[in-house]
């Protein structure tokens, strides 16, 4: 280990160490907001149970899994499936993304939503 | 990358390898890099963190930057790139590691021509990682359109200070065992005639 070896390790350490420290709290409400294409097609808050939402992306669909602590993407039909492989996202503005569908879902307070968002859209 | 190859770190204990043997080791190391870029989805680092990768591949990568010229360092990351998503991957992905892997690479070789042999492969190795971290979160921001860096930014920090020392150690070790079979054949660090000393051991104070 060198001296500047040191230095670069405490120059990335440092701001993770001030960011989890000051970091701002979590809205009240966490929404998750589903966008296709760039456009908000579903908002919804976490559920008390697990509940599985179909999302219709552009070329195939995608299975999100919405649990009471976060969501995650149970599956997909897109080639690689790195959606699936995301884990499981639980705090705001952390998102899972299915760039091959175009599909993105956020973790979103509900203040951020924009115009109150829309109502879960059935079928 | 330099303008003489004194300046290169570690050019008194490891001589680039030439011709032939040139060409040979460079091919390998683009098979190990891909090897290891399958082999890492075995492991599956994602389950705790999404989008965390070991990236064993920069061992290879980072061995290069020490070994070949900036050029040819740079077909072999390309070139890894885009054969790994040949066998495991979307263009999503590809997009994501090819950024990742350039940007990664810009860092490193900066660094080390800035820093020379005030730089251990450990430090390269974390401003490696994190930088490529950082790379795949733009691209990921970029074709999506939102802001995802706040959030990532001290996982992609501390997972790249992790995953870039310990690919760092491999590197080190790496290198060393190069020089000690080049050593063993009889190649020496210092002069074309291979008529210099070669160091087996090294002082404190050596890169690797």
């Amino acid at each position: 280990m060198k001296r500047w070896d040191g230095i670069l390790i405490a120059l990335f350490l440092l701001p993770a160490a001030l960011w989890l420290l000051l970091q701002r709290p979590q809205p009240e409400r966490l929404l998750v907001n589903i966008y296709v294409d760039g456009e908000l097609v579903s908002s919804a808050p976490l559920p008390a149970q697990a509940t599985a939402l179909r999302i219709e992306g552009v070329g195939g669909y995608n299975l999100l899994l919405l649990e009471p602590d976060g969501v995650r993407m149970q599956a997909a039909d897109c080639p690689a499936g790195d959606c699936v492989h995301s884990g499981k996202i639980t705090r705001a503005p952390m998102a899972i993304a299915c760039l091959p569908h175009h599909v993105l879902v956020v973790l979103e307070g509900a203040a951020e939503t924009g115009e109150g968002g829309v109502d879960i859209v059935a079928g | 990358m330099w303008r003489d190859e004194a300046d290169r770190p570690g050019a008194q204990r490891l001589q680039r390898p030439t011709g032939n043997r040139r060409l040979a080791l460079l091919s390998m190391f683009l098979g190990y890099a891909l090897i290891a870029g399958i082999l890492e989805r075995a492991i599956p680092f994602d389950a705790v963190v999404p989008g965390v990768k070991l990236g064993l591949a920069n061992v290879v990568i980072l061995a290069a930057i020490y070994l070949f010229s900036f050029w040819e360092t740079l077909t072999l990351v390309v070139l890894k790139c885009v054969l790994t998503a040949f066998f495991t991957g979307s263009f999503a992905s590809f997009a994501y590691s090819l950024s990742g892997s350039l940007l990664s690479f810009a860092a490193m070789c900066l660094l080390i021509r800035l820093l020379g042999e005030r730089v251990s492969p450990i430090g390269v190795s974390v401003v490696g990682a994190v930088f490529h971290n950082l790379g795949q979160i733009a691209a990921a921001s970029v074709l999506m359109g939102t802001m995802l860096v706040a959030a990532y930014l001290p996982i992609l920090l501390v997972s790249g200070v992790v995953t870039g020392a310990l690919v760092g150690v491999a590197v080190k070790g790496v290198l060393r065992i190069l020089r000690r079979q080049y050593a063993a054949y009889g190649g020496a660090p210092a002069g074309q005639g291979g008529d210099g000393a070669v160091q087996k051991g090294g002082d404190g104070n050596d890169v690797f």
